[in-house]
Parts: C-alpha cells; structure tokens; sequence
C-alpha cells in the first residue's frame, strides 16, 4: 500500500506563496538491481506527477531513477481563492495514487 | 601507559578536528560554481544537446544549492530556484536536472507555470559516485538557463543495492 502524503498549510493570504511538500512512499526502482534470485528488477519510477490547484496545472515532474526512493518534492504555487490542492501521481508499473488539501485563502 | 591510550588521545584529537572542520563543510558548505568559471556543460551532460537544439545555453540566472560532500549517494538533497517573475510573459516552463555520471543523466523534468509563482523545487536526488549536476531551465521564450554544481559521493548509489 502506497502512502502519499500532500503538505499544504490550511490558510494563506492571496497572492502569497504557498509552500506544498510532497513526500511518496515509493521505491522508486533504479532498474539496475537484482533480486535474490539474481533476476533484474524492472525500472520502476513515479514517472509522472502532476499537482493542481483547483484545476489548473501549477507543477509537474516526470522523474527517473536519479530521484531518490520515498521522493520528496517542495515547490510553491501563488494563493488565489480557497479551493483544493490536488496530486495525482503514475508509476512505470501502471500504479497510480492521489492526495487532496483544503487551503482557504484570505 | 595501557596499551589504547595513544589511540584514544589520538581519537580525541581527530574527534574535535572533525567536529571544528569536516562538519560544518558537510552541513552547510554549498557547492555553487562560480558564474565566472565557464564549464563544457554539453560535454558534462550530451544529453543537453538534444534539449538545447542548437540553442545556446547560458550561465545565471539558475541557483543550485547542493551539498559539496554527500556521505550517500542514495539520498542527496538538493534545492533549484530559478530567477524569473514568473509571469504569463516571463515565467520558467521546464527544469531539468541533469547528473554527469549517474547511468540515466536525466534525473528529472519539472513542469512549472505562471501558477507556480517562484520557481523553486527541493528534493533529494541519487548519485552514482563524485560528479557535476547541472540544472537547466527553459524560460517561456525558449532561453535555456544552467547552473553546474560538483559533488563528492563517497557511498555511491544505482549500480549496487538501493
């Protein structure tokens, strides 16, 4: 089971930056490893992540075995009106996942 | 004179070198090559070329805070900010991260807007032994700004066991 947790703080003034953390519990397979049995294990990476607030696009990442595992993203996006910041992530296996945040902007 | 007691007065002295020098040039010392100091970034990242498409790529703009020594390879953080207004005329569509030697050069393509607001990403990246990490960033006109950092790795991370 896939834990991704979506920091956001609950308020924020308009026009503000407001930080998002994201950290994916994920292994984030680099492809060069081997199992016990010697067999490789396949390349396995969030290739694929998208955050949006309240349905526009504010941050994507398509990230590759160079991400550390459990990646852990910050970055910003500027406060408008109260609304829902969402993430919703692909991995190379087909596995997806999503988070949700209230923020109310004042 | 027991026989360990020049052994422990020895410790004791690395101890506290350790502690007053190696320390803090682990924890806050961030490699950031000088705007002066021109690197052969396509020769560091070919893979530059392909992105770049004839375009020149420019030195500034992009700042790369990155730890000058990583004990571990497998986890190192890392933080790209990015001078620009962010917005809807001037703003930074694409990061990239790229590492010299790691088997896979891109480490990661962040999409960003006019919404991001400040163009900034922190993270934590593998490394697969000492190296350059270049971050580009392509503006909304097609302008493609770097930074370079070098890193020592002393655990080296991707070939062996994650």
């Amino acid at each position: 089971m896939t834990v991704a947790r979506l920091l956001v703080p609950a308020q924020a003034k308009r026009g503000e930056f407001v930080e998002v953390r994201i950290a994916i519990q994920h292994p984030m397979e680099t492809g060069f490893r081997m199992d016990n049995n010697g067999r490789v294990i396949p390349k396995n990476t969030i290739s694929n992540l998208v955050c949006r607030y309240n349905g526009a696009e504010v941050f994507r990442a398509e990230m590759g075995s160079g991400i550390a595992a459990n990646p852990y993203l910050q970055f910003y996006f500027v406060a408008q009106d109260s609304g829902k910041v969402e993430l919703d992530w692909v991995d190379d296996a087909g596995a997806k996942g999503s988070a949700s945040a209230a923020i109310v902007v004042t | 004179m027991k026989p360990g007691c020049k052994n422990i007065a020895r410790r004791r002295v690395l101890k506290s070198l350790a502690g007053g020098v190696l320390l803090p040039a682990a924890a806050p010392a961030l490699a950031q090559m000088p705007s002066t100091q021109r690197l052969p970034l396509m020769q560091l990242v070919p893979v530059l070329k392909d992105i770049a498409a004839g375009k020149p790529v420019n030195e500034g703009k992009v700042k790369l805070e990155i730890p000058h020594l990583a004990e571990n390879g497998h986890l190192v953080p890392l933080t790209v900010s990015v001078e620009s207004p962010m917005t809807p005329d001037n703003h930074v569509r694409t990061l990239y991260l790229f590492s010299e030697k790691n088997p896979r050069p891109i480490i990661a393509k962040i999409g960003m807007g006019p919404g991001t607001g400040r163009a900034a990403l922190t993270t934590r990246i593998r490394l697969s032994g000492a190296q350059y990490v270049v971050a580009v960033a392509q503006m909304s006109d097609g302008s493609l700004w770097a930074a370079a950092a070098d890193v020592i790795v002393t655990e080296t991370a991707c070939l062996d066991a994650t």
